[in-house]
């Protein structure tokens, strides 16, 4: 039982129900939005796309920046330098990195996502 | 509660469940345990997205593809190639029917591009049965402002401000309908709101329940809180089991967060909601019929003045709203009621959710803005006529409004506009008719509803619409009389003026608009025995053309009553010619579509 019985105790569970419909808001008005993508074909996967995107997701989550999303998408047919990690500003050339590795994840994460998504 | 990379929405509103969404869901839950990534998705079974048409519907997030008709066969695919892969199943996006063209994200859709949903805006986003969704995306926030930031007053000039006029029917202010109560002087008050929702086609107040109870919860607070209320009531009827079932669970995880019940967010404001589930008497709808019933009475409308307003629910204050009134509070609260007034048309503020249904390729629920005109729903949104057939007429404000023709399609929807051309809004459903379409028959429809829902207090209403359906009936058997069109006229008038309730001041309605707009159509049923539209059995015969007809049989084999018979006469091939037995047809129209060289007729 998680009574409210004030207006900051609202808030709270604002705060922590928040992340979990975030996604699902942030797609919704998705204009906006910053997309970063990662390659999840079978190349991709080889050389550990899997860390990269779990490291991205929990980079951006961890940071609670309200408007990157993480997507998976497939092969992008480059085979040497999978797994390619693209970020999509709005209305801007993407940014694109090759062979991303988690640590490379993290960074790109701290440098690109975290500062421009306006987080203190 | 940690958020998961991939979130699963399975559209759950009643059209996808009777599509089959819960299949869909279930394979979901096997495929992912089986693919070992159960704990990487999470699935959630969320209200009504609005295109019922395409059903049931798969949003995958965050990417936010847009599939439909999404069958458990589907789900394994989407699982292993979408989810596991990356790569999107172009089979399952919609294609446009006219250009073919395939749509990845709903955004860019035609069905979706014209709208802006507001009162709908969290349905398809949160899950109805988790009121965490609801507090996540600022929910119950309007009602602590209204608690700890402002007096009654303030929050009831918001509402005025904002301009929001009650979307069951009428159009009156809200923010003045609340003064009202307000200004009243008493102990005990009460907030009610109207889930009646009883207008043959029309489901959006259904819909907002099943997918985003919370929001009428809180707007139902925040009103309570207006005008001093400390009880409220839910009037639904028992025929919209899965809205009153999400809607218990809403008022019960409520009451347990405190939301609902004594002295909430530990001020000394408290507030109740319990449910009424009605029989489903399309009457109980009209405000002081429900309150009626809600005290156990039979659901007759009572005389006004005095208004609910004054004295309504046991004699007190009572505030009536309908659903999708109450699902524009809680945002107008946040947003302002600048924002508000920014939506939509001068004197019309904001949305309208309307359902679409009839001869449309886009059968669904779309929420715009006031002032787009019929002609950008009908064509933009809903996707033309079916068929490619001609429109003729689109049906607005349900058995009391009335149709809208020709160049009327381009007005702009406002509670004014609709009213000129002799229609209404209503709740909002939009019957599109084509030209198979009788527009005598249509009318006799819309009576045969009224008659058997009048609930026979006023006898203009009781006796008057059955003596009108008696007419409408015979016209549509070739029995018309030269002076039947008067009379209906007259009979017409008559209820208007006389009755009690909205349900007979505006049961003549559909039949009065067709008179105005298709008085060719009622003198062919009447003077030359004929139905243009080829829809009023009695008056139609199937005619096989000598000329066409190549002796194929396909029409005698699909004859259910085998009445088409084969004669001496020598066409086609070396093959018989058909005829059609007038006597024993019953004019089902089997062989009609099936006919090769298109030889049937009607005339």
């Amino acid at each position: 039982m998680r009574k409210i019985n004030s207006r900051e105790d609202l808030m709270a569970l604002n705060a922590q129900y928040r992340d979990h419909v975030l996604m699902r808001l942030l797609s919704y008005d998705s204009l906006n939005r910053t997309e970063v993508t990662v390659t999840v074909g079978e190349c991709g996967m080889t050389n550990g796309a899997k860390d990269t995107l779990t490291a991205l997701f929990n980079e951006v989550n961890n940071a609670k920046v309200d408007d990157v999303s993480v997507i998976a998408v497939d092969c992008a047919d480059d085979c040497g330098n999978e797994p390619i990690v693209k970020v999509i500003f709005p209305g801007k050339e993407p940014l694109v990195f090759n062979n991303v590795d988690s640590a490379k994840a993290k960074e790109i994460a701290k440098e690109h996502l975290i500062k421009k998504g306006g987080v203190a | 509660m940690n958020p998961t990379r991939l979130q699963i929405l399975i559209c759950a509103g009643t059209g996808c469940i009777s599509s089959g969404c819960l299949d869909v869901e279930t394979a979901f839950h096997e495929s992912l345990a089986k693919h070992g990534i159960a704990d990487e998705v999470a699935i959630f079974k969320v209200g009504c997205l609005g295109f019922c048409e395409q059903g049931p519907i798969v949003k995958v997030y965050p990417d936010n593809t847009f599939y439909v008709r999404v069958e458990g066969k589907d789900v394994e695919e989407i699982v292993t190639e979408h989810l596991i892969k990356g790569k999107t199943i172009e089979r399952l996006l919609f294609k446009d029917p006219e250009t073919s063209e395939r749509y990845y994200y709903y955004k860019d859709m035609p069905f979706y591009k014209s709208q802006l949903r507001v009162a709908l805006k969290l349905c398809g986003i949160v899950d109805p049965e988790e009121i965490s969704d609801y507090i996540g995306v600022d929910g119950y926030q309007a009602l602590a402002q209204c608690l700890f930031d402002k007096s009654p007053k303030e929050v009831i000039d918001i509402v005025k401000d904002a301009g929001i006029r009650g979307r069951g029917g009428a159009g009156f202010s809200t923010g003045a309908k609340w003064e009202f109560a307000y200004n009243v002087k008493g102990d005990k008050k009460y907030v009610v709101c109207n889930a009646d929702e009883g207008d043959p086609g029309a489901f959006m107040d259904r819909s907002i329940l099943e997918g985003d109870p919370h929001s009428v919860i809180e707007a139902m607070a925040i009103c309570a809180y207006a005008i001093g209320a400390d009880e409220g009531v839910v009037y639904i009827r028992a025929e919209y089991p899965l809205a009153v079932n999400r809607l218990r669970i809403a008022i019960e995880q409520a009451r347990e967060y405190g939301l609902l019940g004594k002295n909430i967010f530990g001020t000394d404001f408290s507030f109740d909601i319990h449910m009424d589930l009605g029989a489903g008497a399309f009457v109980c709808g009209e405000e002081t019929a429900l309150l009626n019933s809600v005290e156990g009475m039979r659901g007759e409308p009572r005389i006004k003045p005095p208004f609910p307003a004054i004295k309504g629910l046991w004699q007190m204050p009572t505030i009536i709203n309908n659903v999708e009134t109450l699902a524009n509070i809680p945002q107008i609260i946040l947003k302002g009621a600048k924002w508000f007034q920014g939506i939509g048309a001068p004197g019309n503020t904001g949305t309208k959710v309307f359902a679409l249904a009839g001869k449309i390729n886009n059968v669904g629920l779309v929420e715009v803005p006031m002032g787009i005109t019929f002609h950008d729903i009908i064509y933009k949104i809903g996707g033309g006529i079916r068929n490619g057939k001609k429109f003729k007429a689109v049906q607005t404000g349900g058995p009391s409004g009335g149709l809208i023709a020709g160049d009327d399609i381009n007005i702009e929807v406002t509670f004014e506009n609709l009213q000129a051309v002799g229609s209404m809004m209503g709740s909002g459903g939009m019957i599109v008719m084509d030209e198979d379409d009788c527009m005598v028959n249509i009318a006799k429809f819309y009576l045969d509803f009224t008659m058997e829902e009048s609930c026979g207090k006023c006898t203009p209403c009781r006796i008057g619409t059955t003596r009108m359906y008696e007419i409408l009936d015979r016209i549509t058997k070739g029995q018309g009389r030269e002076d039947d069109i008067k009379e209906l006229k007259a009979l017409g008038e008559t209820i208007k003026e006389t009755s009690l309730c909205g349900l007979g001041k505006s049961a003549p309605n559909p039949i009065l608009s067709t008179i105005d707009m298709f008085m060719d159509e009622y003198e062919a049923h009447i003077r030359d025995k004929k139905c243009p539209a080829g829809a009023c059995k009695d008056l139609v015969q199937y005619v096989i053309v000598p000329e066409k007809c190549i002796g194929c049989t396909i029409c005698a084999r699909v004859c259910p009553v085998n009445c088409i018979h084969t004669t001496d006469q020598v066409v086609g091939r070396n093959k018989q010619l058909h005829v059609i037995d007038q006597a024993e047809c019953v004019k089902c129209g089997a062989c009609l579509p099936k006919c090769p060289t298109k030889a049937i007729i009607t005339e």
